[in-house]
């Protein structure tokens, strides 16, 4: 009789467990979907902002033509990129340009007096942080499901129900590179 | 040194906070049961010829209605009560003893804020944080979590107006991992709970106990007893949650960011800026802690409550930072030696380069204080040997030799009020010699104009806060002999804090930039 108490017991703690670590790693997976919505969301506003900065900054970057051609190129190749990887890396590209456009942004006297330029900047700095942080977050909510994915006794739980290790939002190479600019 | 956190994200962090207001009610609890058994005894003890015998009969028997039993589960109420009260403080009630208002969407500065404050939502997975500001120019920044889980970041205009967008984003992004630490919430609870037994402890002033003890001195001495325990918990407390939890705000906003510059520069900024004393510091509540709002002044998980509280561990905070700056700063620049010189632009925290290592002298561009990295690793430009004596060189014959205490760059030698001093062209603060305060206050060869008057006594009007405060912030070592700087109030009509050298044969002053031509104002003006 005992024996089959403690049997019926150490069943229904097992059931817990396996509940507990299922719910977590929805929650982590739910949470991680979010994120990737939320980089859509930015992506998109980016690509929305980026007409409107070429028509600012074309007449008073003249060092900065050809990074502008290439923004517009990149911009259209997102868009209308057919693959996720296409998609990403056209995405990292113009992170790429914008973070140089960003560094010169201050050498140029003419945009830091325009008012609108200022909002402008002021618009792609915030969209440029906001695009970086949730790819920070995502990845960091990314490493915690994929451990629990590896971990023992989740990844039992997580192999079971097809909980598959999931990819990071990686950053490209050339968004990494310290732009190479003269000081005025 | 501080090293980015282990991933850890909001559930993790939310999970720890529930754990710490679980610990905080035990607390308070057990603070309870003790109290309340006390007074039982006292009162009771009061008809009773042998003390001793009601202390044996005390636990009794459960059933039988015993004492203990009795005061127990009324402390339990009480506590329950307590804390319900405490932790369901809302947050417009606490902004508005703030004096926050919601930042201005058509505000460009504001506009920064919100946009900020929206980034860093996005980065800790936390949503509705209401962005507000403080109409000062003191600089401080603060975080506030209510009971029912509302949320406001909020910074003072001052703090808006000075700082760069890199520094902003890393001051809101410490703010925001309060927040989703939970660190904001436990306190605000904790500083509700606590403040309570604050305006007790004013009530049991000496003065007013002697006169009503008739009869009562035992209650009175338990009522002492609880006063003063609840004051140790608030303390240590306080200190456990928020002193701990700065390294970890730190580490987590900086992971945010990924820039510890930034979160240095804002730090160094901060501390050695306005030494006004702030809305929230201790002088303040210290009239306010009578009222139950004075609860909020302390919740803040503030920059400047830090700042104050003891000054190792700004410069330890800064240090830190550097360190991870270190390892991680412009990597080209440390890969490959002899690659050149990489520049900081302070105003968005981009490295730019590399400059080859020749060109940099003689750039206007670069500031004693710019941020420079080579192979050699990250320093200040004035800590370059070839930069230092570039920076001596573009003052000529003003070059004194000495170096300002704040920004490491040479002081040039010149007039003011008729009278010889050392001026650092950066920070504008200068160092006068001997009997300099009295000459400059005498003499009126300085004219202000109206604004001066106005930002001076604006400034006035707001220093509220203890001398023991603002003694506090960091020391700084003379420029001339090298010994340590004592601070020293000028006087309570003007309240500028000023430094002077400890060795009294150097006796010289050191005033921040605007310290001596405020203290001139107030003398002239205000009497």
């Amino acid at each position: 009789m005992i024996a089959v108490f403690i049997v019926v017991g150490i069943l229904v703690v097992a059931l817990l467990v396996v509940v507990s670590i299922y719910n977590n790693l929805v929650r982590y997976r739910i949470e991680a979907d979010n994120a990737w919505s939320q980089i859509d969301v930015q992506l998109k506003r980016r690509c929305d902002l980026i007409p409107n900065l070429v028509e600012t900054v074309k007449g008073v970057m003249q060092f900065e033509r050809e990074t502008l051609t290439k923004v517009m190129e990149a911009r259209a190749a997102a868009m209308g990129a057919k693959s996720f990887n296409d998609r990403v890396k056209a995405e990292g590209e113009i992170s790429g340009f914008m973070g140089r456009l960003m560094a010169v942004w201050e050498n140029y006297p003419t945009l830091k007096s325009n008012q609108n330029a200022m909002q402008l900047q002021e618009e792609l700095s915030s969209t440029e942080n906001r695009i970086a942080y949730t790819r920070g977050h995502l990845n960091d909510v990314t490493s915690n499901f994929n451990a629990l994915v590896e971990q023992f006794p989740s990844n039992v739980v997580a192999g079971s129900f097809g909980f598959k290790k999931r990819e990071f939002f990686q950053t490209p190479e050339t968004e990494r590179a310290v732009p190479k600019v003269k000081l005025s | 040194m501080l090293q980015p956190l282990p991933a850890e994200t909001v559930f993790e962090a939310k999970r720890r906070s529930r754990r710490n207001t679980r610990l905080l009610f035990g607390l308070l609890l057990a603070l309870y049961v003790v109290f309340f058994n006390l007074m039982g005894l006292v009162v009771i003890g009061q008809g009773t010829s042998d003390p001793a015998s009601l202390l044996r009969e005390w636990p009794g028997d459960a059933l039988d209605g015993s004492p203990l039993v009795f005061f127990t589960v009324a402390a339990a109420v009480a506590a329950g009560i307590h804390f319900l009260w405490a932790s369901s403080k809302s947050l417009p009630g606490i902004l508005k003893a703030l004096d926050a208002s919601p930042a201005d969407e058509k505000d460009d500065i504001h506009k920064r804020l919100i946009n900020v404050v929206k980034e860093v939502e996005i980065a800790v997975g936390l949503s509705g944080i209401q962005p507000v500001v403080i109409s000062t120019t003191a600089m401080n920044a603060f975080s506030i979590e209510d009971g029912s889980g509302k949320k406001a970041i909020g910074a003072t205009e001052g703090l808006l107006g000075k700082l760069s967008r890199p520094e902003l984003e890393a001051v809101i992004a410490h703010e925001a991992a309060h927040l989703a630490h939970g660190d904001s919430r436990v306190m605000a609870t904790a500083c509700a709970l606590f403040a309570v037994f604050a305006v007790l402890a004013a009530a049991l002033r000496p003065g007013r106990v002697r006169r009503s003890s008739r009869g009562g001195g035992g209650v009175v001495i338990v009522l002492w007893l609880l006063v003063a325990i609840a004051h140790f918990l608030t303390r240590l407390v306080s200190m456990a949650i928020s002193r701990n939890r700065e390294y970890m705000a730190d580490s987590h906003g900086v992971h945010m960011c990924k820039d510890p510059l930034a979160l240095a520069d804002a730090l160094k900024k901060i501390s050695t800026g306005d030494r006004g004393t702030f809305l929230g510091n201790e002088g303040f509540s210290a009239v306010f802690i009578l009222r139950p709002d004075c609860a909020a002044i302390e919740e803040k998980e503030g920059f400047a409550a830090d700042l104050f509280s003891t000054h190792p561990p700004v410069a330890h905070r800064i240090e830190k930072l550097l360190q991870w700056a270190r390892q991680t700063g412009p990597a080209p620049a440390s890969s490959v030696p002899g690659s050149g010189v990489y520049v900081r632009q302070e105003s968005n925290g981009s490295w730019q380069g590399p400059v080859p290592a020749g060109e940099l002298v003689g750039n206007s561009a670069i500031l004693p204080t710019s941020w420079i990295a080579d192979a050699t690793g990250l320093k200040h430009a004035s800590q370059e040997p070839e930069l230092y004596a570039e920076f001596v060189r573009r003052l000529g014959a003003k070059s004194s030799g000495h170096a300002c205490p704040r920004c490491d760059v040479p002081l040039a030698s010149g007039q003011y009020e008729g009278m010889p001093v050392l001026e650092c062209e950066y920070c504008k603060g200068r160092l006068l010699y001997p009997g300099g305060i009295e000459r400059a206050i005498a003499r009126r060869l300085e004219a202000f104009d109206g604004a001066a008057v106005v930002q001076a006594k604006a400034w006035r009007a707001v220093q509220k806060g203890r001398l023991k405060d603002l003694c506090k912030m960091p020391h700084i070592d003379c420029p001339l002999c090298g010994q340590r700087m004592n601070k020293l109030l000028h006087t309570e009509l003007t309240r500028v804090v000023i430094d002077r050298c400890s060795n009294k044969d150097c006796d010289v002053t050191w005033c921040d930039g605007g310290e001596i031509e405020r203290i001139q104002v107030l003398v002239e003006h205000v009497v």
